[in-house]
Order: C-alpha cells, then structure tokens, then sequence
C-alpha cells in the first residue's frame, strides 16, 4: 500500500528509518531531561512546592476558575447559535437592503480581535466582566456560525431550494424547514470544533478581569508567593488542555455518526473550522 | 472622532507594532509549522510522534496560555528576556506553527494518491515526485486555509498587549481608560486599524481560494 | 541469485505470495510472459488481479517468491526501483493524469525528467503519441476538460512516452461510460498488434478474445486456469471457471 508520498520502505530504507528513529527519540528524550534538570535545579520538584495541592482552598479555587471557565462557554455558546442561526437567514435574504448591511456587520464582527470586542463592551457598557466575556463571545461567534451555516446552505444540492419553492413553499419557509436543517447536520462538525475554539477563547477573560481559570492562578500566586506559580500553573495548563482535548475527541464522534447519517456527506471537523471561507479563524 | 485624531500617530505606531508582530511570528511559525509537518508525515516513528503531539496539545491550549507561559512563568525560571516581544514572539509562532502543521499535512494528503503513485510509475525519485507533482497541488489546497491562519494570527496578536508589550491592543485599552467619555470611540478607531489588516486578507483568502481550485 | 527464468520470458512471478493482514491475496502465483505476448487477467472481485498486476512495478509489495522483469529481479526500494519503473508502463483504472498540467506536459514530463531528453525532442514525440491515440488536438488542454475516455488515452501515450519493454493494465475501462470504452479498447487492440508485450486486468471479454495470446483466470488468489483464449472460453477445465464464465455469459 503506498502513501501519498512514498513507497512502502524497503529494507534499506527500513534500517535508516530505524536508526533515525532511534536518534530521534534520544534527542528527544535528552531534551526532556535536559528541561527536567534545569526545572529540578530551579527547585520546581521540591515537595513543598507541590504541597499547596492537599489545600482545599486551593483546589476550590481552582475549581471556581474551572467553573467560571465553563459556565461562560456554556451560556454563549446557548446564545451564539441561535442568534448566529438568524444572522444567517439575514445574511442570505433575498432583500439586498438587509443582505449588505448584514454583509458588513459580520464582516466587522469577524475581523476584530475577540479580546477587543470583550474590551469594548466591558469599558464602553459599564458591565460586568462576565457580561463582557461572554457578550464578546457571543458576538464573535455567532458571525462565524452565519458563516459556517451559509457555506453549508450554498453546498446544498441547488435541487433541494427549488424543490421547495416548487411546492409553494415561501422563500423563509424553504430556509427553514428545508436548507437549514440539513445545512446544520452537514456542517455539525465544523459547528462542534467551532465551540472548542470559543472554549478556548474564555481565556482571554483573563485580559478583562474575569475569574476564570488563569487568573485564578494569577491570583493564588499573588497570594500565596510566587514560588507556587509554576505548579499551580503547569496543574491549570493540564486542566484546560485536558477539557479542550476531551471537546474534541467529542467533535470527532460527531463527524464519524454525522457522516454516516447526513446526505451528501459532512465535512471533516478538522480541515473546515481552520478552512472556513473568509476570517473565521483558531483563536 | 476628534479623539481619533489626535491619536492618530499613537493608534499608528499600534498598528504598525502590531503588523510587526504579526509578521516576525508568521514567518517563524510558517517555518515550524513546515518542519512539523514534514516530521509528522515522515517515516522516521520518532519525529512522527513528536510532531503528532506537539500539534495536539498546542492546538487546544489557550493562547492565554502560552502568553502567561511565555511571559510570566519563563521569566521566573530563569529564562530572561530583553524585550518583551520575544516572549510575544514565542508564544504567537509556537500556537500558531500547530495549525500551520495541520493545514500543510491536509493539503498533501488532499493530492490523491493516484497522483504520487503514477508519477512513481514513469520513474520519478522521491524528490521529483515531491517537488514536480506533490507540492504544486498541495500548496493550491494550502494557501487558503494558510491565509486564514493568518488573518486568526493578526487578531491573536491583541493578546501580546495583556502581556506587557505594546501594540495596538495595548494602545487601544490605555486610550480609553484615558478617555472615558469616549471609550467607544477610541475602541471603534482600534478595531478599524485591525480590520484595515484583516479585512483585505479575507479578501485575498477568497480570490485566492477560487482561482486556484484545481477541477479535478 | 539465480532464478529460473524460462526460455525468454520477459515477465516472471515465481511462488509469489501477499497477504494483507490475515488475507492470503496472492497465493503461490507462478506466471510467465514471453516478450510480444498479451496476457489478459480475468476473475471475480477480490481473485486477486489488481494487486497481481501493481505487484509488477512494486505499487504493492510481495512477501515470498520473486519477481523478475527481463532478467532482473525487481528491486525493493532506491533508484534501481525508478529505473525499472521507467521501463515498465502502468495505465490505472483512474486515469490518474497529472491534474495541475496540461495533456502535452503530462506526456512529456516522463521523458523530460526521467530520461533526460530534450524539451523539443520530447514534445515532437509527444505530438506523435498523442495523434496516434487520437487526442492530438487536445495537447494544451488540462486533463479534467477531457473525457474519460480521452484522459485513458492520454494515460496509455503518457506510458509509451516511456519506451516502455512492457505496458501493464490495471482494468483500464472500468471506470469509463459504456460509450467511451471501445475508443480506449481500439488504442489497445492497435498496441497488441505492433507487438507491446502487455498485462490486461480486465472484464473485458471481447478484448480477450481478440488481442490476448493468453487468458489467465484468478479466483482467490490463485491462478486457475492459463490457456489460450479458444480453450478458455470454449472449453474451461475448472469449475470456478465454468461457473465465472456461465455467470459473464447470461447477459
């Protein structure tokens, strides 16, 4: 079975394969210890440093920051959708009064930096950080979603619309209950890892002040002394790579069910988020 | 307005740090993202896997992250910098090189592998069948998606203003605490210098996208 | 090494063996090819045919036996591998046309790069392929505005811009429309004729009937029965083979 790019090795190929993965994987090992041993050095694996970890406080705050994190995510991804669901429908009106204003508006919304929009509202609406972040997410992402949707409705069979139109139905009610549902099962995966992206984009809380997971570090390391900055950080870093890991894997699952379900085909989680036509774009 | 312009040079030098930033990293991370992707399709088991998890876990970490890694947890390690912008400068390439990986190894797995196997069928070497039929049709998937990742590269930038460097972000958020009664103002004028960037590269993105659309 | 390679055989598999994973897919495959000869693969899906015929210029690898192409055994891997590749023409069931360059470069990368023949020298040869498989007036064109049937065509003169000794067909119209099949079966049946020694896997009949010297039927991995088009097709000698054709031949 030959890959894209080359031959199945043959044994002399084998064999240097085999060595340079042998070398390799010492370079790359003596890097690691090389990391271990300068961090041993600074003191990073001394007990007491790591013993903050029996608090309780510690853990609770954590968790807070965690909770924080989360309940942010969760609530804009609730408002993003649907709200992207309708910019969408504008975006794509027959009227070109709507359509092209509609045009701008996401294409500002997408083109500025997220952290800005949070700014924005936090300082120019007087509200709340978590009003801030997640008003910010919601902003940002419910332009992509529109996106994302009006790329799944244009790779639509163009037979699907004018069935329906054939049979009466008006242009909204074609949108509806024909192009949009299956626009949003085609493009579910990309719709998923678009939600780990603005799981992510929560972090940038931090910039405005939000309690979320990273200035809860912040915070404990004020406190508590800066010599527990390391762990408690390298303990949150693990905790935010591992959730965002785990949202993933679940976009993944979805694709693979999506896939064999969806007319057509569904695009792949992947290559799509990144792909998407215009701004939208990993944070 | 009159705000605007009177910060006019401040909200220029932003921009300008900004373009800056965004530059230096791209070119670094494109130059990572490369070798990670080679690495990740190579046969050698050891770059492979290195490659595979560098990627993955970069991939989903915030770039808050990485800045506060970057610039306040190296510092108290011991890893000192002159400026802060190298700090900015390793997070933004080293996040950004993991997505570049990513879209580089889908646009060579995109070439069929009819292509490859018929060009090895006349006699092609390796190099040739890379250099000659491989990559001319790897980079016209790429380059879309790479712009994208650009374009994400240039927003992200604004983080690097939360981390003790000054750019147009940065500016932005002490032009309004210094202005309070025109906040909205002065955040309007930031965000039109980002999308005077971001704007034009979405519409490179799609021009480039739909000329280079290989019918096949 | 020596291996016994019989009378001039150009091609020669000896006990050759393949799984893939806990499939036997080429079980003890012993088949000669004599130099001029055109031997037609037959057999149900799955018998084997295709992973036979990309065996041949090492798409796909064996585990046991040997393969020998005019008196050299195939190598495994290297430049060795792409000098024989030179000398040995494959044409894929999915055309597989350079898709970034145009019908004329397709031919004449081949000889350009591998060979190193001259620019013009190589599209003067081109054009004369071309012409000769009849897309000649198609040369500046890109392959996905041609026909199937066109692309298959340039694919066999992209082949013999190679000189090849021998040209493998891996079921070249099946994936061709019915109406396009028979102009890529005549540019075949006009190579037997000027004497290519070719490997067909193929369904179909008509062509074995008349351009093959041999019909080899596979079922299973195994080589069945190997004998002349009017005995096979007249008088089978195994069951699968009676069975195979009696199921062809109902239509």
């Amino acid at each position: 079975m030959s890959s894209v790019l080359y031959d199945v090795p043959g044994p002399k190929a084998r064999r240097v394969s085999l060595i340079a993965s042998i070398i390799g994987g010492l370079l790359i090992l003596g890097l690691l210890a090389w990391v271990v041993m300068t961090l041993a050095q600074q003191g990073i694996f001394e007990g007491r440093r790591w013993q903050i970890f029996t608090r309780a406080d510690v853990w609770r705050l954590l968790g807070n920051g965690l909770g924080s994190t989360l309940s942010a995510a969760a609530l804009a991804a609730v408002i993003a959708f649907p709200l992207g669901l309708l910019l969408c429908l504008l975006r794509i009106s027959d009227a070109a009064v709507i359509r092209i204003p509609m045009r701008i508006i996401l294409e500002f919304l997408r083109g500025m930096p997220v952290v800005l929009m949070m700014l924005f509202i936090l300082l120019g609406f007087g509200t709340s950080a978590f009003i801030a972040v997640v008003a910010g997410l919601v902003l940002y992402n419910a332009a992509v979603f529109a996106e994302i949707i009006r790329a799944g409705i244009q790779s639509l069979p163009k037979g699907q619309r004018e069935a329906g139109l054939a049979i009466g139905l008006t242009s909204f009610k074609s949108r509806m209950l024909i192009e949009l549902p299956q626009a949003i099962r085609r493009m579910m995966p990309s719709l998923v890892a678009q939600m780990v992206v603005l799981l992510k984009d929560t972090s940038l809380g931090y910039i405005v002040a939000y309690g979320e997971l990273l200035r809860a570090v912040q915070v404990m390391a004020d406190f508590l002394g800066t010599q527990y900055l390391f762990p408690i950080f390298f303990v949150a870093a693990a905790i935010y790579i591992a959730i965002n890991i785990s949202v993933s894997r679940i976009a993944v699952w979805i694709e693979r069910r999506g896939s064999r379900k969806a007319a057509g085909g569904v695009a792949t989680a992947n290559t799509t988020a990144d792909l998407q036509v215009g701004h939208a774009g990993p944070v | 307005m009159d705000v605007i312009i009177e910060n006019l040079p401040l909200y220029w030098e932003g921009f300008l740090r900004t373009l800056f930033l965004s530059v230096v990293s791209g070119i670094f991370a494109l130059i990572l993202g490369t070798l990670l992707a080679a690495a990740r399709v190579s046969p050698v088991a050891a770059l492979r896997g290195f490659s595979t998890v560098y990627v993955e876990v970069l991939r989903n970490t915030p770039l808050t992250i990485a800045f506060f890694f970057a610039a306040v947890v190296l510092p108290r390690l011991g890893v000192k910098f002159e400026q802060f912008e190298v700090a900015a400068i390793i997070a933004l390439s080293t996040y950004t090189a993991a997505f570049i990986a990513e879209a580089v190894r889908s646009g060579v797995n995109s070439v069929p592998v009819g292509q490859a196997e018929a060009a090895r069928s006349i006699g092609m070497k390796f190099s040739q069948v890379l250099s000659l039929i491989i990559l001319p049709q790897a980079l016209r998937t790429v380059i879309p998606p790479l712009i994208n990742i650009l374009i994400a590269l240039v927003k992200n930038s604004s983080v690097a203003g939360a981390f003790f460097v000054l750019e147009l972000f940065g500016y932005g958020r002490q032009l309004a605490n210094a202005n309070g009664d025109a906040v909205i103002t002065v955040l309007l004028g930031t965000a039109f210098f980002y999308l005077l960037l971001t704007v034009p590269l979405g519409i490179l993105a799609n021009t480039v996208e739909r000329k280079v659309a290989i019918a096949r | 090494m020596t291996t016994h390679v019989p009378g001039d055989a150009l091609v020669s598999l000896n006990a050759v063996n393949k799984h893939y994973g806990q499939l036997h897919v080429l079980k003890d495959i012993n088949l000669q090819v004599r130099k001029g000869e055109v031997v037609v693969v037959i057999g149900p899906s799955g018998s084997g045919k295709s992973t036979l015929c990309r065996a041949i210029n090492r798409l796909e690898t064996i585990e046991g036996g040997t393969i020998t192409i005019d008196g050299k055994v195939l190598p495994e891997e290297g430049k060795e591998l792409a000098q024989l590749r030179a000398d040995v023409g494959m044409v894929f069931q999915s055309f597989n046309l350079f898709a970034h360059k145009t019908i004329l470069e397709n031919v004449t990368l081949g000889p350009i790069k591998v060979k190193g023949v001259s620019k013009t020298a190589a599209e003067k040869d081109a054009m004369a392929l071309l012409e000769r498989v009849g897309v000649g007036h198609q040369a500046p064109k890109l392959p996905a505005q041609l026909s199937g049937g066109q692309q298959q065509r340039v694919a066999i003169a992209r082949a013999l811009a190679m000189k090849p000794k021998v040209m493998l067909f891996d079921e070249p119209t099946s994936a061709l429309d019915p109406e396009m099949i028979n102009e890529v079966l005549d540019v075949m049946v006009q190579l037997a004729k000027e004497g290519m020694t070719m490997i067909v896997v193929t369904h179909e009949m008509g062509f074995a009937r008349k351009a093959a010297d041999r019909v080899v039927f596979m079922a299973d991995g195994q080589i069945v029965e190997d004998a002349t088009p009017e005995e096979f097709f007249n008088n089978p000698k195994s069951d699968r083979a009676k069975d195979f054709l009696s199921k062809l031949l109902t239509h």
